[in-house]
């Protein structure tokens, strides 16, 4: 079975579309043998590529050093399971992370500000023994990787082509330095599929998905950091910003989901409490040890209901009205979240009044 | 010839026996009354004449006085009509009766029909502690019938009362009706408003005050309503108390086991608040109130000598009225409710809405609710408007369930010894607060989250979540719940 996911994967086409050619068909096996007696309107290009035989493609990746795990495999990410759109599997070089995961991301044309604040997130994350997620483009995503391999984390980059094409150029060095310390390079697309504009909106969803939060370091309104934002609202997954320069054309995107309701990204030591907070690791800080026992799921009712009442937390969490009303309390005290009126919010001096 | 018949009299809300003492001596036909009586007493000989010669009997043409005694305590109304007019008859020899077996209450008519009055009750009260029969007019049957283990009869005339203080077609009361109310203000019925629901859970299961505030139509007046639904019912002896109060009054509660519920106006007096009058204090709201729920709607409207009036009841659980001539205590053990915008207009923590009030008018506003009054409420929420989403949707739990927990953590109270609203610092500082719930205390207070005399209102708070939850311990999570339901600041 999956290795008929894998010669329809090899052949590059989109997820949804082969999800309905498999619906019409009935499963993979039917969808390639569909194909290649051309019962389906595919090119002499495609039907091509599904011919080659499963072996042959594994003897292939396992020359190139690259595994591929079907979307049943438990290592493929939990969060994409659920979506209709997932890749069939993952073509992976290295070793996905077993911990918490996080994704920076942010434009390509970012300012020295990006630059500098990516790279500490990154380094960051990497000294809390987590795992940062980026797509190794220019700016942002290059800056963060960076700071992963400084500190010897693990990273992890998704990329718009196959897992032996490194793309852009300049940080094919950077790419091969992630897998060295541990991390990994995953990618949809077969080997050798070139970078092409329209694969990389999709690798997004990968991102996002295999985070536990995303954080937006810069971005303007349009870009590919902001779909990955969506995505992973609509994942439930939490989203942080960096504000920035309300002139700056690169800080608008981040000030928006601040304004949004996104948990602000402050300095790097800020980002890690919040993050502690989140996976329910406990905490550093000693006038904070009070959250440790809190769990992300008041969190993640804030991520939706931010800043809302007592009242929308329980609606966002299900959760019983004591257990919620508990909650807050320590995080108020804790300084983590303030009050005004009946509206809870974060706190943006939150450890700065400790 | 001399005859005494015992009768009651009121003072404040405790009925007192009068004992009324007939002597018929002399040739010079007239009647006096002695013992501090009002004008209506005064104005009995004429009804009770009239009623004795109309039921067949005649009015001695000789000297009669009569003693209302002790003769030091003030005594008003028409009630002695019946206890007079049997004492005339028995010291006359008219009736051959042990009057020394009854206690009688009631107004006569001139054609000799037995009138209602207040008192009835009371009456029975007293009946009761002297183990005596009680006659009473028809109408106060359902009164008294909340005494249950004395004898009562009714009558209606002076001739049935006579055979009935013979012990011949003696009337009882039907028993009072303990059904559970139907129609009443329920938590199923509200939808949203968790935060609110669950203040006053916590405050109704330890009897804290409870403050709501919030925009005009949020549903605080609602949410008020339904509380007593939600508290438990009242047992037979705190029932009684609570009679006697509305019996002062004149008053008759038909839902007698539900608690209380009284909603006085912001243009009440301070007599119709907390009890006085001329002459003799009569019972005020707190104390139809008392065992029960005084709400007070926009707290921000009443005059601030109210506001500070209400301070010694909530105190010390009763209220001390004194007049010339009489010093009356009445009881007042209830559960305040107050309700208030958070300005003149009321929008200001509004979301759709925005507030029309300038700053100089919301400062004066505040500073009004900000008296020592305000500081007497543990719990202190927001009401926000509920959006319409919410209002369709799904039945709430409902009170009776809400009720149940409410029940089990008062009777961990009693078993401690008082309601965690009465605790001192002392119990608290003995109570078991695990390590968690210090340290966030500590910290509470360290931030300034939490002022020195907010600290013991969160500890008891904490002590009724705790109690809610059947805990015996206090840990951090109750510390923390109790910290949001008194409105903590960072």
């Amino acid at each position: 079975m999956s290795d008929a996911k894998l010669r329809c994967q090899w052949t590059g086409m989109a997820p949804r579309a082969l999800r309905e050619l498999v619906d019409r068909f009935g499963s993979h096996e039917q969808v390639v043998e569909a194909i290649v007696r051309g019962r389906t309107r595919h090119s002499a290009e495609t039907r091509a590529a599904v011919r080659v035989p499963a072996e042959v493609r594994r003897e292939e990746l396992t020359r190139a050093g690259v595994r591929w795990i079907p979307d049943t495999d438990p290592e493929f990410p939990r969060r994409l399971t659920d979506r209709p759109d997932r890749p069939p599997g993952l073509f992976l070089v290295g070793e996905l992370a077993t911990g918490s995961t996080f994704a920076v991301v942010g434009t390509r044309t970012t300012s020295a500000y990006g630059r500098r604040l990516a790279e500490a997130y990154g380094a960051a994350i990497a000294g809390e023994g987590w795992s940062t997620v980026s797509g190794l483009a220019r700016g942002v995503d290059g800056a963060a990787h960076r700071g992963t391999v400084r500190a010897g984390g693990h990273g992890c980059a998704v990329l718009g082509s196959g897992v032996n094409v490194l793309y852009p150029a300049e940080h094919r060095a950077l790419g091969n330095q992630l897998v060295k310390t541990g991390g990994a390079i995953v990618s949809e697309y077969p080997l050798g599929a070139e970078p092409r504009p329209w694969r990389f909106p999709p690798r997004n969803r990968i991102i996002s998905g295999m985070a536990d939060a995303v954080i937006v370091v810069e971005a303007d309104v349009k870009g590919g950091a902001l779909i990955t934002a969506s995505l992973a609202l609509d994942q439930g997954v939490p989203v942080f910003a960096t504000p920035g320069d309300v002139t700056r054309r690169t800080s608008r995107g981040c000030n928006l989901l601040v304004r949004d309701g996104a948990f602000p990204a402050l300095d790097p030591e800020e980002l890690i409490e919040d993050l502690r907070l989140l996976v329910g690791a406990p905490a550093k800080r000693g006038a904070t040890a009070v959250y440790e026992g809190v769990h992300r799921w008041l969190v993640e009712a804030l991520v939706h209901a931010h800043p809302g009442t007592i009242d929308n937390l329980v609606a966002e969490s299900g959760r019983p009205i004591g257990e919620v009303v508990a909650a807050v309390g320590e995080l108020v005290v804790a300084g983590v979240l303030r009050v005004d009126g009946d509206i809870y919010g974060t706190n943006p001096n939150s450890g700065a009044g400790k | 010839m001399f005859a005494a018949v015992t009768s009651v009299a009121l003072v404040g809300v405790e009925p007192r026996p009068v004992r009324i003492e007939v002597h018929i001596a002399g040739k010079k036909p007239g009647v006096a009354i002695v013992g501090l009586p009002d004008a209506a007493v005064r104005e009995a000989r004429e009804r009770v004449s009239a009623a004795i010669v109309a039921s067949g009997f005649e009015f001695p043409q000789r000297r009669v006085v009569i003693n209302l005694s002790p003769a030091d305590l003030p005594k008003a109304g028409s009630a002695y009509d019946l206890p007079i007019a049997l004492g005339v008859l028995a010291a006359s020899r008219q009736i051959a009766v042990g009057l020394a077996d009854v206690v009688a209450l009631g107004e006569l008519g001139l054609d000799g029909a037995l009138r209602s009055v207040t008192g009835g009750l009371g009456a029975a009260v007293v009946g009761r502690s002297m183990k005596r029969l009680c006659i009473l007019p028809e109408a106060s049957g359902p009164e008294a019938a909340v005494i249950t283990d004395t004898p009562i009869a009714l009558a209606a005339s002076l001739a049935e009362a006579i055979q009935a203080a013979r012990g011949v077609d003696v009337r009882t009361p039907m028993p009072a009706a303990v059904a559970e109310p139907t129609s009443r203000a329920d938590f199923s019925d509200i939808r949203g408003h968790a935060l609110a629901k669950r203040a006053l859970e916590v405050a109704a299961a330890g009897g804290h005050h409870v403050l709501l505030s919030g925009p005009p139509g949020a549903g605080k007046t609602m949410l008020a309503r339904a509380v007593p639904s939600i508290l438990p019912m009242l047992d037979r002896e705190a029932a009684l108390d609570v009679a006697l109060g509305w019996a002062a009054v004149g008053r008759h509660r038909i839902d007698m086991l539900v608690p209380p519920f009284r909603a006085p106006h912001h243009s009440a007096t301070m007599a119709a608040l907390i009890g006085g009058g001329s002459g003799i204090p009569v019972a005020g709201e707190v104390t139809l109130a008392n065992h029960g729920v005084l709400f007070l709607d926009e707290l921000g409207e009443f005059p601030v000598h109210l506001l500070d009036g209400l301070r010694q009841p909530i105190e010390d659980g009763s209220v001390v009225v004194a007049r010339k001539g009489a010093s009356v205590e009445f009881p007042s053990r209830f559960q305040l409710i107050g309700a208030t915008n958070p300005c003149p207009c009321g929008f200001r923590d509004d979301r759709t809405t925005a507030c029309v009030c300038s700053a100089t008018s919301i400062e004066r506003y505040r500073r009004r609710l900000s008296g020592p009054l305000v500081d007497r409420f543990d719990v202190r929420v927001v009401v926000d408007r509920v959006p319409a989403d919410d209002l369709v949707g799904g039945r709430a739990e409902s009170s009776a369930a809400v009720r149940i927990r409410v029940v089990a953590a008062v009777e961990l109270q009693r078993l401690r010894g008082q309601l965690n609203r009465d605790l001192h610092r002392r119990d608290l500082d003995d109570q078991p607060w695990d390590t968690g719930a210090t340290a966030l205390l500590r910290k509470a207070v360290s931030t300034s989250a939490l002022t020195a005399r907010g600290w013991d209102r969160v500890r008891r708070l904490a002590r009724t979540v705790a109690d809610l939850a059947g805990s015996a311990t206090i840990n951090k999570g109750h510390v923390a719940e109790a910290l949001v339901l008194r409105g903590v600041r960072q």
